[in-house]
């Protein structure tokens, strides 16, 4: 286990364990108040005169401090697993801890705490108050700790009247998972009373707005007993908060009747610590953990199952047609949890976005041979599956792609089966390789607003997100970006629009100006792009939204027109007229984001009202913060929408080309289809450039009057040059993966040459070397046959990708040399 | 007569330690994967080994190192990236053994729900007629195109590999004074990871979490596999690098430079100290570890290929992942999700 202590100048540390927050010494104190508080205080409650008390974990001495702030306690014996942890605590932790560890009543164990219980329980030893001060889990050695069956074992440890408290995890922020351990506790005759908390620090690291710990005794704990209820010497806790600590949101509150609490071996707290989605609002309070009727218990899980319940589900769905099985399939696929912490969504998403690659490396014949000599332990019509596929099979070698395209609920198991194989190892999805399904590893497609309008990028297709990252925390005013989520970037800077009237022109007959929440940070340069709206596109402090082409040269977006201006002088380089597609994918993207931050900044807000009751909580601040720049961003992008204008609710058509067959190069600007030269869209009419000159016609015999816009002229070189060496990079690495494919077919096709050769003189029985064993010739035969087909549709596949190749590459080309001047 | 022996978290300083470490070490298509110390650095993520050695008589010929996933109900797959460890150069050799780690990894699957075995050797296409059998992986773990200097000819001769660009802006950053230092302790794996960090967020890629380095760097640094190479101007960090050595290998595993200050070309002098430096531990190859050789522009490795390009070095392409199937084990991880699906048997039947 890896200790990293962040020490920062202000004389406040943070201590991390295995990268994962333990608790940072501005808010360490709300943590540690809350676990040990309610449970000396019910102890005290229920005549206990003299304490013996037991701490697992917490080897930094923090609970003990509390603890022993108590009289009552006559003595502590602190378990902890790792000794660097315990030196820790004695040496640089020792003036928070206040020395704990070295008090006189204080025994401390280096031992692993599964064990320790069992001992104390062999022993007979007894205790009035447990503390189970240990870190979430990441795995199932972890998990174990928040099993029926370590509960028991604490009951055990406690007299009727005694009390365990358990760090847990957080309510909103992993639902499922807090109300798995809740459960675990309930099932465990240990009647749980649930509460919760803001831990700024564990909020600011993303593990939930929230945090949530129980408190359990064999004899209910009821609310007469937590009257009593102190600051327990963090000033400010105010008595009247306590009682809102124990009440809960409905949404988190509703997981108590589905999660399901885990036996030893059991997976599913781990599922939930890892998928489990949060609540947006973390305030609610309409259940209340000391008055509510609890739901009937879940199920325990015992680890027999290796799928989610969800998963289960799905897949107990009745056989159907094929295209109601494909559409299974994508249920299946969008049911597959993450099974590390470190997975995220996006990765699985990107993980599983070519499944049928997971069969590529499958021999299905021969497991089709070895499902039906089980036929006796699979369902009826899944063995008439695999009879059809045998026969199937006999006759044709079928490629992953095809086999998944059969619509089999076979194949479906067979898949999500190697999928869960390759997910149970966690680096295999970040991994440094390539991706083999894919023969040019290329970013995903853009959300880019660059891209032509003819892309078929629709942002109706997104989900608005929850600001997560810490970006909009920031005090860097304008020398970062924000995207929706939160992230921050470095802030690109665009020279020249501070003097743009030309924008300044559209924006006052275009813009509604809307009031600002707050003013925007005197510090930001008006010029820097300070939202994020998607990779290639920023909206600046005012609202404007603008657009990057090239490193040299960028975009602004109006509501009539738009200004395309050379970076490095921040000198305008041509106007474009509006392009209803763009503005409208502009309007639209700006529309989902801004919902998205207000849902974050509402969340946020009722968050602040409902943490007032803990005014001491140190780090207010960043929230406060946080809020003022989810609020500028909402109305940035108000900026943004007001200035585009109107638009309609549904897609405008795509443009039509301004000449036949002319290809749109960006929004407003057409390659011609002789590659002689572009087509431009101004708003003054359609313009013909080429490097000679610009005129008002396509035969080019009206030369325009104005100047030559030999700057845009530069920049549509670049850009067409890109192109062509991009598609020459394309090709290349194209070539290159045929002329592999053709060496691994050449040398398949020897094999099976030399196969079919002995085929004419021995048995098809007969054994003959296959890689490293030796198999039936007529098993290698087939075995051969599959992998030439295998190759030979790879190499199909990568030909019609070449083919494919735009044919608009010889087209710029030739625009190239038609823009010369 | 071969024989397989599965060791259990062997001791890198016994004599059957120090004899795998020097197999692995010799062996050009193995790499630190396959080492003591990178299994250590596993088991401390969680994951679990299987370690099987492959022995001619009493001489140590072979073998390989597997990962397995931190311990979970449903099918698992053993990984050996950069192994097995085998004499590819000798086939008949080279089968055998292969064969017999299969068999050893067949017998250990039921014990671990293993469906399958998957080998990553740094050989070079088209994959040896030995791997038949072993299908195209889904995903790799080393990148199966690199970008290799040869260091055989010491830094001069690297220094006369580089591109104009890359020897401009060597020079560029020693006159901006950015100088190099080498550490390995928990502030500089800080630095490490803060300025992953931020090059994540600037570059929107994944960066695995703090724990992974600091695990990584505590495993192999007190064997001198790893070190943290720090860029810094006025004690200011602006690039770290976290450089591994193999056997006469180093590798380029993980590096970034900060937002900060980026003018002053730290990223350049910080890789030339690593070059240096692996140049001083007797290296012979540098491998910058994942290139893009054509330049397409949006490859994920573009950006990095761009920066890489500018030391020189050769192209290496490698077979990538392979997995093979264990058919039998592979059937009843099937049939038990069927039944576990199967909850509605009327629906299926």
């Amino acid at each position: 286990m890896a200790i990293l202590v962040d020490r920062r100048d202000d004389g406040t540390l943070a201590v991390y364990y295995d990268g994962d927050l333990q608790f940072d010494s501005r808010d360490e104190a709300v943590y540690h108040t809350a676990l040990t508080r309610p449970a000396l205080t019910v102890a005290a409650a229920r005549g206990g005169a003299r304490l013996t008390v037991l701490v697992l974990g917490g080897g930094d001495g923090l609970a003990a401090r509390d603890l022993l702030v108590s009289p009552l306690v006559e003595g502590l014996t602190l378990v902890d697993l790792d000794p660097a942890m315990l030196a820790l605590a004695r040496g640089t932790l020792a003036a928070l801890n206040r020395g704990s560890l070295l008090d006189s009543r204080v025994t401390v164990a280096i031992d692993d705490a599964w064990r320790a219980v069992e001992t104390a329980g062999a022993a007979g030893h007894m205790f009035d108050v447990i503390v189970v001060d240990l870190t979430v889990p990441r795995d199932l050695a972890g998990a174990r700790f928040h099993t029926i069956d370590w509960y028991r074992g604490l009951g055990r440890l406690l007299g009727p009247r005694g009390l365990v408290a358990v760090n847990a995890a957080s309510p909103c922020g992993r639902p499922d998972a807090y109300w798995s351990i809740v459960n675990a506790m309930r099932a465990a005759g240990l009647p749980p009373v649930p509460y919760r908390v803001k831990i700024p620090s564990f909020a600011a690291r993303g593990y939930g707005d929230d945090w949530g710990f129980v408190l359990g005794s064999q004899a209910p704990v009821t609310a007469s007993e937590l009257v009593g209820l102190d600051h327990g010497g963090a000033s400010g806790w105010s008595l009247p908060g306590w009682r809102a600590a124990f009440q809960f949101p409905a949404a988190s509150a509703d997981r108590q009747a589905t999660a399901r609490p885990t036996r030893l071996g059991g997976h599913m707290l781990l599922h939930y610590l890892i998928n489990s989605a949060p609540i947006a609002d973390a305030t609610g309070a309409e259940w209340d953990g000391l008055t509510a009727a609890l739901p009937p218990l879940p199920p325990a899980d015992d680890g027999r199952s290796p799928l989610t319940p969800d998963l289960a589900a799905a897949l107990a769905m009745p056989v159907g047609h094929r295209l109601a099985e494909a559409a299974l399939f994508d249920r299946v696929m969008a049911l597959m949890p993450a099974l590390h912490p470190d997975q995220t969504r996006v990765m699985i998403a990107t993980f599983l976005a070519a499944p049928a690659r997971f069969l590529a490396g499958l021999d299905m014949a021969g497991l089709v041979d070895r499902l039906l000599r089980r036929a006796g332990t699979l369902p009826g019509r899944l063995v008439a599956e695999l009879r059809a596929l045998r026969r199937l099979l006999a006759r044709v070698s079928l490629d992953p792609e095809r086999l998944l395209g059969l619509g089999l609920r076979l194949v479906t198991v067979v898949t999500l089966v190697v999928i869960l194989a390759n997910l149970a190892f966690p680096d295999a999805v970040y991994g440094k390789g390539g991706d083999p399904g894919s023969s040019s590893a290329t970013r995903g497609a853009t959300t880019g607003l660059a891209a032509t309008s003819r892309s078929v990028y629709d942002p109706r297709a997104s989900e608005s997100v929850l600001a997560a990252g810490s970006g909009f925390r920031s005090t860097s005013g304008g020398r970062v970006a924000v995207d929706e989520g939160g992230t921050a970037f470095p802030a690109r800077h665009y020279r020249g629009l501070r003097s743009s009237s030309h924008y300044r022109s559209h924006a006052s007959t275009g813009a509604t100006p809307v009031a600002a929440p707050v003013a925007p940070p005197v510090e930001e340069d008006e010029s820097d792009g300070v939202y994020r709206l998607t990779p290639d596109t920023d909206i600046l402090p005012d609202g404007r939204v603008v657009t990057a082409l090239t490193d040299d040269a960028y975009v602004v977006l109006g509501p009539q027109s738009s200004l395309v201006v050379d970076q490095r002088t921040g000198q305008p380089l041509l106007t474009l007229d509006r392009e209803p597609t763009q503005v409208w994918r502009a309007v639209k993207e700006i529309e989902r984001q801004r919902d998205g931050l207000k849902v974050s900044a509402e969340a946020k807000r009722a968050w602040l009202d409902w943490l007032g009751w803990l005014a001491f909580v140190p780090d207010q601040a960043d929230d406060e913060r946080e809020l003022a720049n989810l609020e500028i961003a909402v109305w940035r992008l108000e900026q943004a929408r007001a200035i585009l204008g109107s638009v309609p609710a549904e897609p405008p058509p795509l443009p039509a080309p301004p000449l036949a067959g002319a290809s749109e190069v960006i929004s407003g600007v057409w390659l011609l289809p002789d590659g002689s030269g572009l087509a431009v869209r101004r708003p003054e009419g359609l313009a013909i450039l080429d490097g000679k000159g610009w005129y008002r016609d396509a035969a080019r015999q009206n030369r325009l009057t104005e100047p030559y816009p030999d700057g845009f002229r530069a920049l549509m070189t670049t850009l067409l040059t890109q192109q062509v060496r991009d598609r020459d990079a394309t090709r290349a690495r194209l070539d290159s993966e045929v002329t592999l494919a053709q060496e691994e077919l050449s040398e398949l096709l020897v094999d099976k040459g030399e196969y079919d050769s002995l085929a004419a003189s021995q048995a098809p029985t007969s054994m003959v070397e296959y890689g490293p064993k030796e198999v039936p010739l007529q098993e290698a035969q087939r075995l051969t046959n599959a992998s030439v087909t295998l190759v030979q549709q790879r190499l199909s596949n990568l030909q019609t990708q070449i083919a494919r190749l735009p044919a608009e590459a010889a087209l710029a080309e030739r625009a190239l040399v038609s823009l010369r001047p | 007569m071969l024989s397989v022996t599965q060791f259990d978290n062997l001791d890198p300083s016994c004599d059957a330690g120090r004899a795998w470490e020097r197999l692995v070490a010799a062996n050009p298509a193995s790499g630190m994967m396959q080492t003591l110390a990178w299994a250590t650095f596993k088991r401390r993520l969680g994951f679990r080994t299987l370690h099987l050695a492959l022995y001619d008589g009493a001489t140590l010929v072979g073998g390989l190192l597997g990962y397995l996933g931190p311990a979970r109900p449903g099918p698992a797959l053993l990984v050996a990236p950069e192994g097995p460890v085998l004499p590819w150069d000798d086939p008949v050799l080279a089968r055998a053994g292969l064969r017999a780690l299969v068999e050893a990894v067949e017998a250990l699957a039921p014990a671990h729900g293993l469906i399958g075995l998957r080998v990553e050797p740094r050989l070079t296409p088209p994959a040896p007629r030995l791997l038949r059998g072993f299908g195209r992986a889904p995903v790799d773990f080393l990148p199966t195109e690199t970008l290799c200097l040869d260091l055989t000819g010491g830094p001069t001769a690297v220094r006369r590999q580089l591109r104009p660009k890359g020897r401009y802006n060597i020079g560029l950053s020693v006159r901006h004074g950015v100088t190099v230092r080498a550490a390995s302790g928990p502030d500089a794996q800080t630095v490490l990871v803060r300025l992953l960090a931020e090059a994540g967020e600037r570059g929107d890629f994944f960066v695995e979490p703090a724990g992974v380095f600091t695990a990584l760097v505590e495993a192999l640094a007190p064997t001198g596999q790893a070190r943290i190479l720090i860029a810094e101007r006025d004690a200011e960090p602006l690039a770290a690098m976290l450089l591994v050595t193999c056997g006469r290998r180093a590798t380029y595993l993980y590096g970034a430079v900060a937002n900060r200050q980026r003018t002053t070309m730290a990223g350049y002098a910080l890789q030339w100290a690593a070059i240096e430096a692996a140049c001083a531990a007797g290296c012979s190859e540098y491998d910058l570890f994942g290139y893009e050789p054509h330049g397409a522009p949006e490859h994920l490795y573009a950006g990095f290929s761009r920066f890489k390009r500018q030391f020189g070095g050769v192209p290496a392409r490698f077979i990538g992942a392979h997995d093979v199937f264990l058919l039998d084990r592979l059937a009843d991880a099937v049939v038990a999700v069927a039944g576990a699906g199967a909850a509605s048997e009327g629906a299926w039947t």
